[in-house]
């Protein structure tokens, strides 16, 4: 007998030792991990409902729209009032960027991984001729670990 | 010096995985004795992890003690680069709360990764801050919305003090406060609540200047000769590494183990890069999404009936009570559990003289949820209209057990006045009085209580 070479047992019990001590590392880090990841995309949610509160300021009243559920993708998504086109850095229509993979790749990367979406659920009140206001719940959903996520906010805007 | 620095490590090792109070525990006196026998120096912190180099400045160090909070900002400013791991933040609890906030605290103000996981350490630790430093906490630095939420946290009890020196401050131009920041962290304490602290995302790992402890002269001639002694005995674990490693079963179980460990890297990195598959689009729409800040499940039909509220909110604030009430209808139509609406329907039908109705909604509430704030508010006011002094005492107490509105405690102790409860009014107003120190209002209302002027106040 070889007394080199290795049994099937000895591959087993090294294996069954291997994974023994790696099962609570592996836990360790994927919590942290994920608590990172987690507290990362609530930071990226509110940031997103505040800009969109902030927008809904200078968007002229009327063309505050309802935006149903399950709202718009925010990125390769049509043009809209929001995020599409998203920067331009120059005067001209040749710098203007949107949300795609060409134009802004990590960004692109991190909204499609989750499959950010937004949406508006808007109120109108009327308390009389030229005295009107738009209720607005600001709506920013995305997939978690397989689990529909939603934040939201609210916004009240005067007609005038 | 080496061999009792290794053996105060293990003790340190094995105290850290057993439980219950840390004087009581297995290994609490073999710690102490090699504790004993160390000298603290910058060097001996350097080479011991977290929660090895607190256990020694807990056993070293007197309670309270400058050696004590030196030691500790030493520690603080060492490992609160990163976020702690669970072994540190558990040895951090045997801290004694004086000492946290006079060592920790002061490392909020820091602009980079240290102050934010200061900031999550005490939220984490139940540290509590008195309300004035929250301005100072503010005007320090920018602050993420995860920071945010860490700070709340550090409110404890006085969130509703602090609510309102941040209106203060956000109406005073001079206050030097982010207005955004005070405005975001008063949403959060006012109406989001957190329970649980929010792990900070980090920037790159910044370059940490040594924190120059005061190290006398002998103490840095044994901490040279115990890194020479530390460079031989690595040669020699080397050495032996080397051989095991020739073993062909070791190889192997080190192979697999190298293996298993990529794997596992590949498979739970936190953030992976866009190549990795995305969430499917198209997707059909969920049965319900998870609220991120109350973690409850929020339906379409919940939206749906959350926007008819608003409308009503709206009227309210127009006192259109009927067309509110009607709102508060709709949306109760749409969706029956929504809370909010049931609670104003109650208080519109209150205003409109509907009582027994106002008093079924209001109970309808706390059934659903006994700790909703105003509905005992409410039911207090529907028993002091019909003159039930009983139950508008009991409302009312229950009322500012949940909510500590400075409007709501004058008005329970001018009630309790009014109906010549002066003792327990006086005690209302001390327990408000306590919360809101800097309000003139309470006192005020105390003076025409008692009938006199207090000058001490």
């Amino acid at each position: 007998m070889n007394k080199k070479a290795l049994s099937l047992t000895e591959i087993m019990i090294a294996m069954s030792i291997a994974i023994t001590v790696l099962i609570p590392v592996i836990n360790m880090f994927s919590s942290a991990g994920r608590a990172v990841q987690k507290s990362t995309i609530f930071n990226f949610a509110t940031g997103l409902g505040r800009k969109i509160s902030q927008h809904l300021m200078v968007v002229p009243f009327d063309e505050i729209q309802e935006i149903s559920l399950p709202g718009i993708a925010l990125c390769d998504s049509p043009d809209d009032q929001f995020f599409s086109p998203f920067l331009n850095f120059s005067a001209d229509k040749t710098g203007l960027k949107r949300i795609t993979q060409e134009d802004l790749p990590e960004l692109y990367g991190f909204l499609n991984l989750y499959d950010f979406h937004y949406a508006l659920s808007v109120s109108n009140v009327s308390f009389g001729t030229g005295d009107e206001m738009k209720s607005v719940s600001i709506l920013v959903t995305w997939v978690e670990n397989g689990k529909d996520m939603i934040y939201q906010t609210h916004a009240y805007i005067p007609s005038n | 010096m080496n061999i009792v620095l290794e053996n105060y490590l293990s003790a340190s090792k094995q105290l850290i995985e057993e439980s219950g109070q840390l004087n009581l525990r297995q290994s609490w006196v073999r710690c102490r004795q090699f504790a004993n026998q160390l000298q603290i120096s910058g060097d001996i912190l350097q080479q011991l992890p977290a929660y090895s180099a607190t256990l020694l400045c807990l056993i070293k160090t007197e309670e309270a003690s400058n050696a004590r909070l030196d030691l500790l900002k030493q520690i603080f400013y060492r490992f609160l680069r990163q976020i702690p791991d669970h072994h540190f933040l558990g040895m951090l609890a045997f801290v004694p709360r004086s000492d946290l906030e006079k060592s920790l605290l002061p490392f909020i103000y820091d602009k980079g990764n240290l102050g934010r996981v200061a900031c999550y350490v005490a939220a984490k630790l139940k540290v509590q801050v008195s309300p004035e430093a929250f301005e100072y906490f503010l005007k320090s630095r920018s602050w993420t919305n995860t920071d945010l939420v860490n700070l709340a946290l550090l409110a404890g009890k006085n969130a509703a003090t602090i609510c309102s020196r941040l209106e203060e401050l956000i109406s005073r131009p001079d206050s030097g406060v982010v207005r955004d920041n005070a405005d975001e962290l008063r949403y959060i304490l006012f109406d989001r609540n957190p329970e649980e602290p929010l792990v900070p995302d980090l920037a790159a790992e910044e370059k940490i200047e040594p924190a120059t402890p005061q190290i006398s002269k002998t103490e840095t001639e044994s901490a040279t000769s115990l890194k020479s002694a530390e460079a031989d005995s690595h040669e020699i674990y080397l050495g032996k590494a080397k051989e095991l490693l020739q073993k062909p079963a070791v190889a192997l179980s080190a192979l697999i183990f190298s293996l298993l460990l990529l794997i596992a890297s590949f498979t739970f990195t936190p953030e992976p890069d866009s190549s990795v598959k995305a969430v499917k689009k198209n997707r059909k729409k969920p049965e319900f999404w998870t609220d991120i800040v109350t973690q409850q499940q929020v339906t379409e039909k919940f939206i749906a009936a959350d926007k008819d509220y608003r409308m009503g909110e709206l009227f309210l604030t127009r006192d259109r009570v009927a067309e509110a009430s009607s709102l508060f209808k709709d949306a109760l139509n749409v969706d029956p559990t929504h809370l909010m609406a049931r609670l104003r329907l109650g208080y519109c039908r209150l205003l409109q003289g509907e009582n027994d109705l106002a008093v079924d909604d209001l109970k309808k509430v706390l059934q659903l949820d006994p700790g909703a704030r105003l509905a005992n508010y409410y039911l207090a006011l529907i028993a002091v209209k019909t003159g039930n002094t009983r139950q508008a005492d009991q409302h009312y107490a229950a009322e500012i057990k949940v909510n500590k509105d400075l409007s709501i405690g004058l008005e329970y102790a001018g009630f309790l006045q009014k109906n010549g409860m002066t003792e327990k009014s006086e005690k209302v107003l001390d327990e408000f009085r306590q919360i809101f120190p800097d309000r003139t209002l309470v006192v005020q209302a105390s003076d025409k209580n008692s009938g006199k002027g207090k000058q001490d106040e």
